[in-house]
C-alpha cells in the first residue's frame, strides 16, 4: 500500500504528533501508516482522510498485488 | 524516541526480568525461596508504578486500534505456543523421560507465557501491524 499522507501532512504544516492527537492514535501508528506499513480500519482512514481535507482513496493507494 | 519512552521501556522491562527470575528461583531452587518473593514482589511494584506513571503523564492516547489488535494476536500466539509447551511436558512426564514437579511445571508455564505474549507483541509493534 502506497500513501500520500507525509506529503499532504506536510502541506497542512501538521507534525505526526499533530496530526496523532488530532484523529486519537499513538504517533507511532501515523508513522506506521506513512510507511504503508499498517492497514487502518475504515473509520481511522475516514477520519485522517477527513482532518487532510482528501478522501480514502487519494489518500491511500492500493495496487493490484495489495488486493490479492 | 523521547527520554519519558526511553524510562518507560527500561521499567517494563526490568520489573519482567525481576519476575521472571524471581519465578524461576521460586521454582526451580528450593534453597532461594525467600529471594524469590522479594524479586517478584520489587518486580511488581515497579510494573505498578510505571503503568499508572505513564497513564499520568503520557500525553496523548495509551492505546489504539494498532496496539489493542496487536495486543490481541500477541497474546493468541502466545497461548498457542503455550499449548504446545503444555503438550511436551505431558509427554515428557508421560514417557518418563524426567518428572517435573508440578511447581515446576507452574513456573515453566508462567515462564513461557510472558516471554511469549511479551515477544510476540513487541515483533508486531516493531513490525508495525500484523499482516
Amino acid at each position: 500500500m502506497k500513501t500520500r499522507m507525509k506529503e499532504l501532512r506536510a502541506r497542512h504544516d501538521l507534525t505526526q504528533g499533530d496530526l496523532a492527537e488530532l484523529v486519537g492514535v499513538r504517533r507511532e501508528t501515523i508513522g506506521f501508516l506513512e510507511k504503508g506499513k499498517y492497514n487502518p480500519s475504515l473509520k481511522l482512514a475516514y477520519k485522517v482522510a477527513r482532518r487532510l481535507e482528501t478522501t480514502i482513496e487519494d489518500l491511500f493507494i492500493f495496487e493490484e498485488e495489495d488486493l490479492a | 524516541m523521547e527520554k519519558q519512552e526511553v524510562y518507560i521501556k527500561i521499567s517494563y522491562s526490568l520489573a519482567t526480568a525481576l519476575i521472571l527470575i524471581g519465578v524461576a528461583l521460586l521454582t526451580l531452587f528450593e534453597n532461594y525461596q525467600q529471594g524469590g518473593i522479594s524479586l517478584i514482589n520489587v518486580g511488581a511494584i515497579i510494573l505498578f508504578v510505571t503503568f499508572f506513571r505513564v497513564k499520568r503523564y503520557r500525553s496523548g492516547p495509551l492505546k489504539d486500534e494498532r496496539t489493542v489488535r496487536i495486543g490481541a494476536y500477541g497474546l493468541s500466539y502466545s497461548w498457542f505456543v503455550s499449548f504446545l509447551v503444555l503438550n511436551l511436558l505431558f509427554w515428557i512426564d508421560n514417557m518418563a523421560l524426567l518428572k517435573p514437579t508440578v511447581p515446576q511445571v507452574l513456573g515453566i508455564m508462567f515462564f513461557v507465557m510472558i516471554v511469549t505474549a511479551k515477544g510476540f507483541q513487541w515483533h508486531l509493534l516493531r513490525k508495525g501491524d500484523v499482516e
